[in-house]
């Protein structure tokens, strides 16, 4: 029977309201458009990143936060979550103080790209607790699919979002900080995917233990992140975003996995202690 | 092997699996499941009759059985420095791993 927790339960009966709003927001659409519905949405489930951030943050200390490599994967993953609630609420700032709507790009984005480095150095700990990386052996057909998918990857985000994405001129100066952000995230959303993914291909068969289906739903709430962050970045250039549409709830679901991934790896050390 | 030998090498076991997972976890596993009482690592001190292979497998099974492989290795890592100590000692399965 797995042991109750508190922040678990909170994160779990979050989401189910959310999942629910959404549905309901989204199937009377004619019905809420008259109210602020989609809005207060948009600027509120990033609540469900918050509560993840606490478990995250709880469960890294079990395994001795910063003075282990498994408690600082934790940790910075934690990190990460938070930045994305901490870019939510900027976002939510600039509506209801500027009404902007979706201002991007903004200072909330320095929360919302601090994600990628976070995740990064996160998963370099992960991949580090398999053992130590010089000794993790690579066979040739293995490098042989890593560089396919990694020329998949960068060509899927290069044609979506680089290409064509207009360099800083005299005559047509764009902000550094645009320019910026429309490489960066995708280049660096790119790079942590594909870190997962080589955890993934390294846990699969080799972590085994009770530590193995937290891990497996740490990649996956990782890989959902990706989606979401691209599908976003879509719609807003495609200007076809709106709030509390598909973009929305691909955010609700990465944060709820994210969260429960650290439920999980609790749950496996409260598991260990009977 | 010699208690001394036998105990640094529990400690330098539990003291790099610390490291992996933190000491807390690390401990729990020793004391529960490899039967290896102690508050810290510098504690670590073993009965006089202890079995040296029991209690060197015993520590690779409880780790491996929580953490997976990486623990595994973790294990074999640090016997690899102790090849010459523990060759008559531990079976024929763990001494090809650290050859």
């Amino acid at each position: 029977m797995l042991k109750k927790d508190v922040d678990a339960f909170f994160l779990n009966i979050t989401f189910v309201l959310y999942v629910i709003s959404w549905v309901l927001i989204n199937t009377f659409s004619t019905y809420f458009e008259a109210t602020k519905a989609f809005d207060y949405y948009a600027d509120s489930y990033g609540v469900i990143a918050l509560i993840g951030f606490f478990i995250g943050y709880r469960t890294s200390k079990r395994f001795g936060g910063i003075k282990s490599i498994f408690g600082k994967a934790v940790l910075l993953l934690s990190f990460g979550l938070f930045s994305q609630f901490l870019g939510q609420l900027s976002y939510g700032l600039y509506y209801y103080v500027f009404n902007v709507e979706n201002p991007y790009p903004s200072f909330g984005d320095i929360f919302y790209f601090l994600t990628i480095p976070f995740y990064i150095i996160s998963l370099v700990y992960f991949i580090r607790s398999l053992g130590k990386i010089a000794e993790i052996k690579l066979k040739v057909r293995e490098l042989g699919l890593s560089a396919a998918v990694i020329m998949l990857f960068f060509s899927f985000s290069y044609f979506m979002f680089v290409k064509g994405t207009q360099f800083p001129t005299i005559a047509e100066p764009i902000t550094f900080i645009t320019f910026f952000l429309e490489v960066g995230y995708p280049l660096g959303q790119t790079t942590f995917v594909l870190l997962a993914l080589l955890l993934y291909k390294r846990s699969y068969n080799y972590l085994g233990g009770y530590f193995r289906k937290p891990i497996l739903y740490i990649i996956l709430a990782l890989v959902m992140q990706y989606i979401s962050d691209t599908y976003f970045l879509y719609k807003t250039y495609a200007d076809t975003w709106r709030a509390a549409g598909p973009s929305d709830f691909l955010f609700v679901i990465s944060y709820f996995l994210m969260g429960y991934s650290f439920y999980l790896i609790r749950q496996a050390y409260y598991k260990i202690h009977e | 092997m010699n208690k001394s030998n036998l105990e640094t090498i529990v400690k330098e076991i539990v003291q790099q699996q610390s490291d992996v997972m933190g000491f807390g976890l690390a401990k729990m596993i020793a004391n529960k499941k490899a039967n290896i009482e102690f508050e810290s690592i510098s504690e670590i001190t073993l009965p006089d009759n202890t079995d040296p292979n029991l209690v060197i497998t015993s520590l690779i099974e409880s780790y491996q059985h929580v953490f997976g492989e990486p623990s595994k290795q973790v294990c074999y890592d640090v016997l690899k420095k102790y090849k010459s100590e523990i060759v008559n000692v531990v079976s024929e399965a763990i001494l090809s791993k650290v050859q």
